[in-house]
């Protein structure tokens, strides 16, 4: 089954703005409601703490300054330990502002590595 | 009683409505819960909820369970719902942040 989650936003500011909001590792936090830590370069590291206690660990995939930013995390505690998935997210010119799509794929290494250990 | 595809339109259905996949999403968090735990955060009331977690109940999503008076719900552990589990919880998540994010960008 191909689960992925995929959402489709319109926002009310000019592409450079959600980027930064998207980039840059404090403002990033305060949307997630997380403390954020992200290397933002391809390969690059980075912790999430959110608020109810949930860490992650992730790894930067790609970097497109104002277009496009990927990374896989994965979570060290709770149900999900150890699954990975890869959130991805778009931003692209409106009229009014910009879209932002952000797509949650859990990677195909992932979930095979998952059946095995079950 | 029912064929395979008459549950699976059930699951669909009661999977239609926003508040039932939030309810569903929170209940794949936290293992189990009662309609009274929920309605502590939820915007709707507890009889609201209870009818919600029962359409859920009807369609195999979520198995209740007698407790006191109290009726305990928890999501139904099979392959698909796993899978389907995750992406209302993972669903609810992002709707919940990219609404954040939308705040911050409009009260600039």
């Amino acid at each position: 089954m191909n689960s992925e989650v995929t959402r489709d936003v319109e926002l009310p500011a000019p592409p450079d703005e959600v980027w930064e909001q998207v980039a840059e590792s404090d403002r990033l936090g305060d949307w997630l409601d997380a403390e954020v830590e992200l290397e933002l370069r391809p390969g690059g590291t980075g912790t999430f703490r959110f608020a109810d206690g949930e860490e992650r660990r992730a790894m930067v995939r790609e970097v497109e300054p104002g277009r496009r930013l990927a990374f896989t995390w994965w979570p060290l505690t709770g149900a999900d330990v150890g699954r990975a998935t890869t959130v991805t997210i778009t931003i692209a010119p409106t009229d009014g502002g910009c879209r932002l799509r952000l797509v949650e794929s859990p990677s195909a290494r992932a979930r095979a590595a998952a059946v095995a250990v079950a | 009683m029912s064929s395979r595809a008459d549950r699976v339109d059930a699951v669909f259905a009661a999977l239609a409505d926003p508040t039932r996949r939030r309810l569903l999403g929170r209940l794949a968090e936290r293992q189990s819960a009662t309609a009274t735990e929920l309605a502590a955060s939820e915007p709707v009331t507890r009889q609201a909820i209870v009818k919600h977690l029962q359409s859920l109940g009807e369609a195999g999503l979520v198995t209740p369970s007698r407790e006191g008076r109290e009726v305990r719900y928890a999501v139904t552990a099979t392959p698909l719902q796993d899978a389907v589990g995750w992406m209302v919880t993972v669903g609810a998540e992002w709707d919940r942040r990219l609404a954040r994010l939308r705040r911050r960008l409009e009260g600039k």
